[in-house]
């Protein structure tokens, strides 16, 4: 996060089955687990658009930018 | 720049810009995080296993607290343990059990599918840092202990068995052929039904 203005679309807009699942990508069925212990610190992502756009902006880092969904198949609560 | 999927290249190839951009403010006063609604969050929280943060209060104390709890949020305590919403409106009450009323900082446990969450602190909008920051590692660490790792895959399989459904803004569906088409009821390795 120090080196990085890291945004995920998380907007609903897209499915992450549309990235994990599509042209090759894993089933579903083949998602596993995190690597990361619960607890233990991920990526601080900017959750909107304004917000990690005006934060590359105040700190002159680039942007990572992730187009992901918390949903597969409908089913929520899902990375 | 677009990345590919494995891990390790993008790693390697984000370093290599990382190293052509170095910070020019400090990073400790980065903004805060924030999402579209408390609904969306609660969603990432527990995709993510992470405790959410709803700032919730009148638009002028959460204009000052966007500010004011750069601090907190950059903590390397913090940073990347918790998510963090600001909201203005009450419409996300009804989600969150164990709530008081009021104007004020709600530490929440996310529902096993992000439709709803729970209540675990519960300050006002005037605590300090310090409070602030020891109420996050508390739940941090009760959130951590008491909750099982998701395996995604059964995750999935459960909530299709219960019949959660989380309304996207874009249908569902994959384009497995790529022809810009959501392939529908396509059984896998054959041709998709029209």
């Amino acid at each position: 996060m120090s080196k990085f203005t890291a945004i995920t679309a998380s907007v609903c807009a897209m499915s992450l089955c549309i990235l994990a699942c599509g042209q090759g990508g894993p089933r579903p069925s083949d998602l596993g687990t995190s690597n990361l212990d619960l607890g233990e610190p991920g990526i601080a992502w900017y959750t909107t658009w304004e917000s990690g756009l005006s934060e590359a902006k105040r700190s002159g880092r680039p942007i990572m930018f992730v187009a992901a969904a918390t949903q597969c198949h409908g089913v929520s609560g899902v990375f | 720049m677009v990345l590919g999927r494995s891990s390790s290249f993008s790693v390697e190839r984000m370093e290599i810009i990382a190293a052509l951009y170095p910070a020019t403010a400090d990073v400790k006063q980065a903004e805060v995080q924030d999402f579209h609604s408390v609904r969306q969050a609660l969603n990432v929280a527990s995709a993510d296993q992470r405790v959410l943060v709803v700032v919730n209060g009148p638009s002028g104390q959460i204009a000052s607290l966007r500010k004011s709890l750069r601090s907190v949020a950059s903590d390397e305590r913090i940073l990347g343990r918790v998510h963090i919403d600001f909201e203005e409106n009450d419409e996300w009450r009804k989600t969150v059990t164990g709530l008081k009323d009021g104007p004020s900082i709600v530490v929440i446990r996310p529902g096993e599918f992000g439709m709803e969450g729970t209540a675990m602190h519960q300050l006002p909008l005037n605590a300090g840092h310090v409070e602030i920051i020891t109420a996050l590692l508390a739940a941090n660490t009760e959130f951590a202990t008491t909750t099982d790792k998701k395996v995604y895959s059964g995750h999935v399989a459960k909530g299709q068995d219960l019949g959660i459904y989380f309304e996207g803004g874009v249908p569902y569906g994959e384009d497995r052929d790529g022809d810009g088409q959501i392939d529908r009821g396509r059984p896998r390795g054959g041709r998709p039904r029209r």
